[in-house]
Parts: C-alpha cells; sequence; structure tokens
C-alpha cells in the first residue's frame, strides 16, 4: 500500500543572527534529516522530549513554517514547493489540533464563527455550511448550544472537542495532533482520546500523533517514532518499540516514564545522565553520547544511521545489536 | 482577554473614566451646538466694547477687537476636536496598517517600517511639524497633515509588536492551515485583538494632536485669523495680557480641559481594556 505521508530528509534550520549586521552566527537545527512515512488509515505516535523538534515536524508537514530542505509528499504530491493554488487543495486534506485549547480560536469570535470560517474560506455552498456544522458537533459529542459562546466560555475539554471538529469540517485526510491532550485533566483526556479513536475510524483518518506521554501514545498508535535533538533515534510498531526498545534514548525514555503497573517498579533501568546538550552545539557523532551509559569511541566519531533491525523496526545505534536486553515493560 | 462591551462596563465603574467621558460631552456638545450656544457669532466686532472684562453681557469678556470671548472659545472647540479627530484618524489609519503589515510579515518590510519610524522618532514631534507647515504653507489641512505625520509612529510600534505576539499564536496558525490568505488572517483574526490597544492609543493621542494644533495655531502656521482656534486667540491676546488677562485666561483652561478630559477617558479605558498598557 502507498503511504499517504511520506517525509524524506526534513529539514529545519532556525538562524541565529547576533551583531550589529544582524549576521547569522549559527543555526539551530531543529529538524535535521527526518525520514518517515505514514501509510493511510494508520497512527504513527511521534514521541521526544521538549526541543526535540517533534512540533517543528508537524508545522513542516503542514507548511506552518517553511523547510530548508527535503521533502513532504502527501498522496504522492510535494507539499513544500506547491504553488498558492495547489497549496489551498493541499491544505483541504491536512488538520491539525494544537497543545493549548484555549489558545486555538480567535478569542473574540463567537465558536459558530469558528467553525464556519474553514468552511467559507473554502467556498462551501453557503445553505449547507450550518448542517454540516452541527452533524460534526454532534460527532465530537456537543451540542448546538455552544454556537453562540466564545471560546473562554468552554471547558479545556469542550473547546478540544471544537478544535477537532473544525479540523475536520474539510474533511481531510490526515490530522496532526500536537499534543492534544497535554493540557487536559486526565479524565478529559481518555475522553478526547476515545472520540479521537471513534472519528478515526467513522473518517477513515490518518493520524500523526505528537506527545511525550509514552502511555497515551501506546494506546493510540499503531507505530510510534521517537525524535531526539531534531533527529529520529528509532521508528517501528509501538509494541515492539515501548516494550522491547532497540536505542539506548528509547529505553530512557520508557524507564522514566510511570509504569502501568506497581509491580514493575523493582525492574532494571536506563538512566540517561543530566540535560539534553544545546541545540546550537550539537554533540559530534551519536547526538545522545555524552549521556548515553553505553557509549563507545565510534559514538563520539560516527554519526549513527537508522537500521533495520527487525521487520519495520528500524533504530539509529551503533551498538544495537549489543545492548544489554532491556526488561519488558509489561508481563 | 475580555470582550470590547464587558470592559466598557468595566471601565463604567471607574471614577476617572467617568469625568473624562463627561468632558469629552460637554466638549462635543459644544462643538455641535456652537451656534446656539453662543450669544454672538465669533467675528462679530464691536470696536467700543473692546477689552470688557467678564460681565453678564459679555460672560468672559471681549478681546480687542471687541469679540465676545465666550463666542470665540465655544467655536474653538469646533476647531479643535475636527482637527483633533481627522487627523487621529489618519495616523491611527496609517500607523495600525503599517504595524500590521511589519509585525505580520517582518524580514524587509519590517525594516523600511521601523527605520520610519524610527527617523520619526529621532525628531523632536513638533519642531517636525512646524517644518512640515512652513513648507505646506499655513492652513488647517496643513495641520492636519503635520499633526498626522509626526504622530502616527507610535501605533505602529505598538501595533507591530502586538502582531509579533498573535501570529504565532495556535489560532492563527490553525487559520492558515485551513487555508485562509494573509489577508483574511490580518483583517479577521489580527486586527479584532489589537483594537482595544488601538482605542486606548487613538484617545490618549487625541489631546497631543490638540495641543499641537493650537501650538501651530499660536505659530501662526496653522488656523489664521479670524478664526477662532485657541492658538490664534492666545498669540492675538498676548499683547494684552496685562490689561485683559481674561483673553489668555479661558482658552489656556479650555487646553487645559480638554487634555484632562481624554487623558482620564484614555486612562479610563486602558485599565479596563488592557492593563498590561500602564507604564
Amino acid at each position: 500500500m502507498n503511504p499517504l505521508v511520506e517525509v524524506s530528509h526534513l529539514e529545519k534550520h532556525f538562524e541565529i543572527r547576533s551583531g550589529l549586521w544582524r549576521t547569522v552566527s549559527s543555526h539551530v537545527r531543529a529538524v535535521d534529516d527526518v525520514s518517515f512515512a505514514i501509510a493511510a488509515g494508520e497512527t504513527l505516535g511521534l514521541v521526544g522530549e521538549s526541543g526535540s523538534g517533534k512540533s517543528t515536524v508537524a508545522r513542516l508537514l503542514l507548511r506552518l513554517i517553511t523547510a530548508t530542505g527535503g521533502s513532504v509528499r502527501l498522496e504522492g504530491r510535494e507539499v513544500t514547493t506547491a504553488r498558492p493554488a495547489e497549496m489551498k487543495a493541499l491544505r483541504r486534506k491536512m488538520g491539525i489540533v494544537f497543545q493549548d485549547p484555549a489558545a486555538s480560536m480567535n478569542p473574540r469570535a463567537k465558536i459558530k464563527w469558528s467553525l464556519r470560517r474553514p468552511l467559507v474560506t473554502n467556498g462551501f455552498e453557503h445553505a449547507r455550511i450550518d448542517d454540516q456544522i452541527l452533524a460534526m458537533l454532534a460527532k465530537v459529542n456537543l451540542g448546538p448550544e455552544l454556537l453562540n459562546r466564545y471560546p473562554h466560555q468552554l471547558s479545556g475539554g469542550q473547546q478540544q472537542r471544537i478544535s477537532v471538529a473544525r479540523a475536520l469540517l474539510l474533511r481531510p485526510r490526515l490530522l496532526v495532533l500536537d499534543e492534544p491532550t497535554s493540557a487536559l485533566d486526565i479524565s478529559v483526556q481518555a475522553q478526547v482520546l476515545n472520540i479521537l479513536l471513534d472519528l478515526q475510524e467513522a473518517f477513515g483518518l490518518t493520524y500523526l500523533f505528537i506527545s511525550h506521554d509514552l502511555n497515551v501514545v501506546r494506546y493510540v498508535s499503531d507505530r510510534v517514532a521517537i525524535m531526539y535533538l531534531g533527529k529520529l533515534m528509532e521508528i517501528g510498531p509501538v509494541e515492539a518499540v515501548l516494550q522491547a526498545p532497540r536505542h539506548p534514548y528509547t529505553q530512557g525514555l520508557a524507564a522514566s516514564s510511570p509504569p502501568m503497573s506497581p509491580h514493575q517498579r523493582g525492574r532494571q533501568r536506563v538512566l540517561l545522565a543530566e540535560q539534553p546538550p544545546s541545540l546550537i552545539d550539537l554533540p559530534t557523532g551519536c547526538r545522545l553520547h555524552p549521556r548515553c551509559p553505553f557509549r563507545q569511541t565510534i559514538c563520539e566519531e560516527t554519526r549513527p544511521e537508522l537500521r533495520e533491525l527487525a521487520p519495520g523496526h528500524w533504530a539509529a545505534c551503533h551498538l544495537a545489536e549489543n545492548l544489554p536486553a532491556p526488561q519488558p515493560r509489561d508481563t | 482577554m475580555t470582550s470590547i462591551w464587558k470592559a466598557l462596563r468595566e471601565a463604567g465603574r471607574n471614577k476617572s473614566f467617568l469625568v473624562g467621558l463627561a468632558i469629552m460631552a460637554s466638549l462635543i456638545a459644544a462643538a455641535l451646538l456652537a451656534d446656539w450656544i453662543s450669544p454672538y457669532t465669533y467675528d462679530e466686532m464691536v470696536i467700543v466694547e473692546a477689552l470688557r472684562p467678564p460681565s453678564g453681557q459679555h460672560w468672559l469678556g471681549t478681546d480687542h477687537l471687541g469679540r465676545d470671548s465666550f463666542s470665540r472659545l465655544i467655536h474653538g472647540s469646533r476647531i479643535a476636536l475636527k482637527v483633533g479627530a481627522i487627523a487621529v484618524t489618519i495616523q491611527t489609519v496609517v500607523g495600525v496598517l503599517l504595524g500590521l503589515l511589519a509585525g505580520y510579515y517582518g524580514g524587509w518590510q519590517d525594516r523600511v517600517i521601523i527605520f520610519l519610524t524610527d527617523v520619526i522618532w529621532a525628531l523632536p514631534p513638533i519642531v517636525l511639524a512646524i517644518a512640515i507647515c512652513t513648507l505646506l504653507g499655513p492652513s488647517l489641512t496643513n495641520v492636519i497633515i503635520a499633526i498626522a505625520a509626526v504622530s502616527w509612529a507610535q501605533f505602529t510600534r505598538i501595533v507591530r509588536s502586538k502582531t509579533q505576539a498573535l501570529k504565532n499564536m495556535p489560532y492563527v496558525e490553525a487559520a492558515r492551515a485551513m487555508g485562509e490568505s494573509d489577508l483574511s488572517i490580518i483583517l479577521r483574526y489580527i486586527l479584532p485583538n489589537v483594537i482595544p490597544v488601538i482605542i486606548v492609543l487613538a484617545t490618549l493621542a487625541l489631546p497631543v494632536a490638540v495641543v499641537n494644533t493650537t501650538a501651530l495655531g499660536f505659530l501662526g502656521l496653522g488656523a489664521q485669523p479670524p478664526l477662532p482656534d485657541w492658538g490664534v486667540i492666545l498669540s492675538e491676546s498676548m499683547t494684552y495680557i496685562r490689561r485683559a488677562p481674561w483673553i489668555s485666561i479661558f482658552p489656556g483652561l479650555a487646553i487645559i480641559y480638554v487634555v484632562l478630559g481624554f487623558n482620564l477617558l484614555g486612562e479610563g479605558l486602558r485599565d479596563a481594556l488592557d492593563p498590561r498598557l500602564k507604564v
């Protein structure tokens, strides 16, 4: 099956200017040579700590910011260089939901206005717009009484469901979810996650699900990609990657995430040293090596490429075959 | 951020806002009803009545040509408010448009516009206004042009920084993701959220415009006699300040009244609409 989204060698460098003439003094490599694909109908989880570049990947996918290099293809059509008319058509196939639901809608406009805009701006027939909005509201379990309220009069969960409804009104094929539940209470999180899963089935959606919460990612994703300092560290089926991680960074992430059951408390844990280094002054070789407990000379000298260690399971680590067997997370 | 109407209701509880509002209302009433309020026309000369002190017949006395000071003062409010309002409207429109452009697009547009505001800010405004009026010739139209030309930059600076902050808000990114054009984003998503700041700035810019109008009138570069511009009255009455101080005192008080009223109004609005603007 052809992938819906193909990302290859995607790069985003931000310039840092300083001095009297505002000359470029250094670059932040927010996203550095990232490649992956998402099959139609699947959910790819994208995990990383803050600053790993995962939100930048989301914005590059939708071309909210311009890529420095590489390509993004949606249904085989290039997104990064599309001309305005083609871009407008491509935008209808992609939606995005942001982390902060309170800031996701124009604070001066009623909900009705925020939901009408995507349809009006894309030339939908006026007579049918209100029906479409009501139908979509029902899909996210909200009633028409919210339409005349302002965003700040809604709860966080309601705001986020409105954001989802708005993103889906144009019937996109891909929905990018940038930490959609991180700002919500734990009980509301579950509610929103389940609505997202129902909608995926109802509309045959493809999700890119960005999160730092491994348990949430595990709940919704088919495959998961792990990012660190702008690079992809590991990618593969969610159970394989999270239960038997092949990259020390993933092992460290898994170890630092709260276990699902108290019986796992005694397990052996991989601990990463200190804080991630600066994005401006990146380590040579493997970006993880200053923090990695298993580092060897090769890690400081050569940058590891992603290698397929098991079918569909890739990791970028020189020592992937020789690491101590990680403890299974759930047994 | 609260809605404008909610903020106005909150401002209604603010004493300085209410006093400012009353002053503004009295000024607008005086300007609109000048022909009915004033007992004489502003240019009717009765030489034998010249330099009379305030009395029942001439409430604020008469000037050196025997014109009724009260009538001239009331008619003067019309000039002050009209010139002030037009100048503030022009500087608001120009300043806000440039600020939105600079803040939204950044890049060379930003650099050019910021360079222009720096140039304007480097020169003392009244000196620049005098220069413009001297160049264009004395008239009320040129006063409006001069005042707008020296005052748009503050609107640009503040709207620009607001726009820079707003354009990275998720709801603006969401708008772009759903295919909204730049123009639509600027007008529908950013401008409505900048309007409270613009209202406050415009209210605070009006007294400055009135003071500048009278200053240019005083220097002979603005309204020309016999127009009852407060600045013109002040400059005409200077010669008689010892013998007939009332001719100078009342236009001076009128200018203070305008400045005080609009500053109170503007500060009340600012506290209600956007307290973070407080310096």
